[in-house]
């Protein structure tokens, strides 16, 4: 099994070295991590207790300090984790090389008719691509769809018409036939991002089959507000499309995304911010889903994550055990007191990025405000009731296809989380106890803001699918993922 | 390609010798996808023949000595000369061939490129380490057989001095077979003679994985086996004290009591 860690076989293996050059401080990291994981293994000292055990694994920190472990513990112990994190780096320049360069005989039909950066253009300006337009400039009447269809607006609050778009969502919006989860948006979860304040339901786009009323098609717009580098833009955040799986080969998703730009056009606003699995002319940025195991034996099972070979269940439930309850004094759940400091807290800290939101005092509200099963929020108060500190998350439960047991993996997605007194380390281990507490399977992560700082040794490991910024008729210098501090759901 | 919706490839090129364009974009993919489980030397080698085929040869001027990152991807792309962009997409595609044989199992190759997890809407998973799927047949052991749930391959190998092996993390088959909850295995071992007490080198038993694994089928179907509840690990833990599930602790209980009463 390689071993990342271990030096280079030859100095002048121009190869390793690079390598150890750029992973440097992973590695350290990636040995704190090892050194907790062994800790809270089986190999302490007989006699000692379970108890301290897990200490050792709550405090990463102090656990390094312990003598290290023999090399061979390290390596089979810790393999199955190192091996994914350490090449962060080398993976990010091979992403970078891929998505752009791209092969020249690929052409974007729809994208070449759009303001958006071509692939391969070197971009040095950050401004828009298409100036703004008069509203008699724009198009009055919704564009055609393929005969036999219908526009609607989609009402969230109507039960009828939310759990159409539910299921719509559920069984089309992961594309991939065979794939083994789905993503399970929940009713309340749709009420709750699509209607933000300022939201307008003429920007819930539905599409329907004229004759039966089916619904086939969606897509959406919120408003928001954007920094890109030193410029803020009215945008809004598309979200949610979505094209029934046999209308696939109609081309209804241009037809879509004309749609709900003309739509956002005729209120003024030119500028829009989505993200997709796919590339597609041009991201901003590039990044990838990191994931903590909270119910390790259950995502085995499913197929969510994999044992290496020689990792046991046993050992693995170990290492991710986490202590009944949070650790940092003064962490707790955000209350509607806290909204206004919090608020400022992460405008404040939101500074440092090139690409972030920028919240009202409602929007804040509204996207912080915890609710039961769709978004949870915690702050640290120091003794003057300063709110210093801040993590949240939102849940997407996914459908599990195929399995006789298992129907969903709960699953918690890190959403904005700030650090000025509580180190990363301890809040964010806070958020993981919080997250398994309410009975979350697994915690993600996308590799953005200063989340790095924390994946390898509070034991995520890196997914497998990535994540592309865009920003539509907005060009701007690429970005690395932890230039980034942008969610959306 | 289910985001053809959204991008169309040109119908023309796509008529004749375009195949190993598309395989080479599918192997891209691939390597996207799968990259962090890659070695960093066959990365940088994916990078070099990414450069060669997408750009041609390398002409740029060497970076300095001080850029290491940048100096050893140079190097590599260099290195290949004036490979064409043919020969190096061949290269390519044989070299995720070699070190992912059954990386096309899952791929349709339409228009150009693979459907998968490439589409609109992604939904990552933990990415499988590669070790899993490149140990050849021929080197795998009984061990790996049990690891693997393979209970045909552990019936034609199986000699009764197996059973009582440890391997080098001091665990026999029936430790393994519990820890990975594959009632089938541990029935055919206990079946062939295996000690449904076996200890391994910390003086664990079946039950003691069982319990702290979570395993609930394999814990019922060691106590029905009348597995021993008491014995201790090298740290003086029994199977209650290592278990943490709240289902495996009440019937771990549950079965005391009876047995209890039962020997009154």
């Amino acid at each position: 099994m390689p071993n990342d860690n271990a030096p280079a076989a030859s100095p002048d293996d121009n190869n390793e070295h690079e390598l150890r050059q750029k992973t440097k401080e992973l590695a350290n990291a990636s040995a704190q991590m090892l050194a907790s994981a062994v800790a809270g293994l089986k190999i302490k000292k007989p006699g000692s207790t379970e108890n301290e055990a897990n200490e050792n694994e709550s405090a990463p920190a102090a656990a390094a300090a312990a003598p290290p472990p023999e090399r061979s513990t390290l390596a089979k112990n810790g393999a199955y984790i190192s091996l994914d994190s350490s090449k962060q780096a080398l993976l990010q320049a091979v992403n970078e090389a891929v998505s752009f360069t791209r092969p020249q005989s690929k052409q974007f039909t729809f994208w070449s008719t759009q303001p958006v950066p071509k692939l391969n253009e070197l971009v040095t300006t950050n401004e828009c691509i298409e100036p703004n337009k008069e509203i008699s400039e724009i198009r009055a009447e919704p564009y055609t769809l393929p005969s036999g269809f219908k526009w609607v607006t989609i009402d969230v609050n109507d039960p009828n018409d939310n759990k159409e778009l539910y299921t719509l969502l559920n069984e089309n919006y992961v594309e991939d036939d065979d794939a083994m989860f789905r993503f399970d948006y929940q009713p309340e979860f749709l009420k709750w991002s699509l209607q933000p304040p300022g939201w307008k339901r003429d920007w819930h786009v539905g599409v329907r089959v004229e004759k039966s009323g089916k619904l086939v098609g969606f897509i959406s717009a919120i408003p928001s507000k954007l920094r890109s580098y030193d410029k803020v833009l009215k945008v809004v955040d598309i979200n949610f499309l979505c094209v029934h799986k046999k209308l696939r080969s109609k081309r209804v998703a241009p037809v879509l995304i004309r749609e709900i730009t003309r739509r956002v056009n005729l209120t003024g606003i030119f500028q829009a911010a989505y993200t997709a699995g796919v590339v597609l002319p041009t991201p901003v940025a590039t990044c990838r889903y990191w994931h903590r195991s909270l119910n390790p034996k259950k995502l085995v099972d499913v197929r969510f994550s994999h044992l290496a070979r020689n990792m046991t269940m046993q050992r693995t439930v170990k290492l991710y055990k986490l202590p009944d309850q949070p650790k940092t004094k003064g962490y707790r759940r955000i209350t509607s007191k806290d909204m206004d400091k919090a608020h400022k807290l992460l405008e404040e800290y939101l500074k440092r990025f090139s690409l972030c939101p920028v919240f009202t005092k409602e929007e804040f509200r509204h996207w912080f405000t915890p609710k039961e099963g769709i978004v949870d929020c915690f702050v640290v108060a120091d003794e003057k009731g300063n709110i210093t500190d801040l993590t949240s998350y939102y849940c997407l439960p996914s459908s599990v296809m195929h399995h006789a047991v298992h129907k969903t993996v709960r699953a918690a997605y890190s959403f904005y989380n700030v650090s000025t007194k509580t180190p990363w380390l301890e809040l964010m281990n806070d958020a993981l106890i919080s997250a398994r507490n309410v009975q979350m399977d697994v915690y993600n992560a996308l590799d953005l803001m200063e989340n790095k700082k924390f994946f390898v040794p509070l034991k995520f490991g890196a997914g497998d699918g990535n994540l592309q910024y865009y920003l539509y008729n907005w060009r701007c210098p690429a970005m690395q993922p932890e230039d980034i501090a942008l969610i959306l759901m | 390609m289910y985001d053809s919706d959204l991008e169309i490839d040109d119908e023309e090129e796509h008529q004749q010798g375009k195949e190993h364009e598309k395989l080479f974009s599918v192997a891209t993919e691939h390597v996207m996808h799968k990259a962090n489980v890659y070695e960093a030397r066959d990365l940088l080698e994916f990078y070099a023949l990414y450069k060669q085929a997408t750009s041609g040869a390398c002409h740029g001027p060497r970076p300095s000595m001080l850029q290491m990152k940048a100096r050893s991807k140079w190097q590599a792309w260099h290195e290949l000369g004036d490979m064409s962009s043919a020969d190096a997409q061949r290269a390519y595609v044989d070299k995720v061939h070699k070190l992912d044989p059954s990386w096309l199992d899952n791929k349709q190759i339409i228009g150009g490129t693979a459907s998968g997890r490439t589409g609109w809407v992604v939904h990552s998973i933990e990415s499988v380490p590669i070790e899993e799927t490149n140990k050849p047949e021929q080197q795998k052991t009984l061990f790996d057989h049990v690891k693997e749930k393979n209970l045909e391959r552990l019936r034609e190998q199986l000699k009764p001095a197996d059973l009582i092996e440890l391997d080098e993390q001091g665990m026999a088959l029936l430790h393994w077979a519990t820890d990975r909850n594959a009632i089938e295995i541990i029935e055919f071992l206990i079946k062939q003679g295996a000690d449904v007490d076996q200890r391994d080198a910390e003086q664990q038993t079946p039950l003691h994985y069982a319990a702290s694994c979570g395993h609930v089928e394999a814990l019922r179907y060691l106590l029905s086996l009348n597995a021993n509840m008491e014995l201790r690990d090298v740290d003086g833990q029994t199977c209650i004290d290592v278990a943490d599930d709240v289902e495996i602790c009440s019937i771990l209980k549950a079965e005391l009591q009876l047995r209890n009463k039962s020997s009154y």
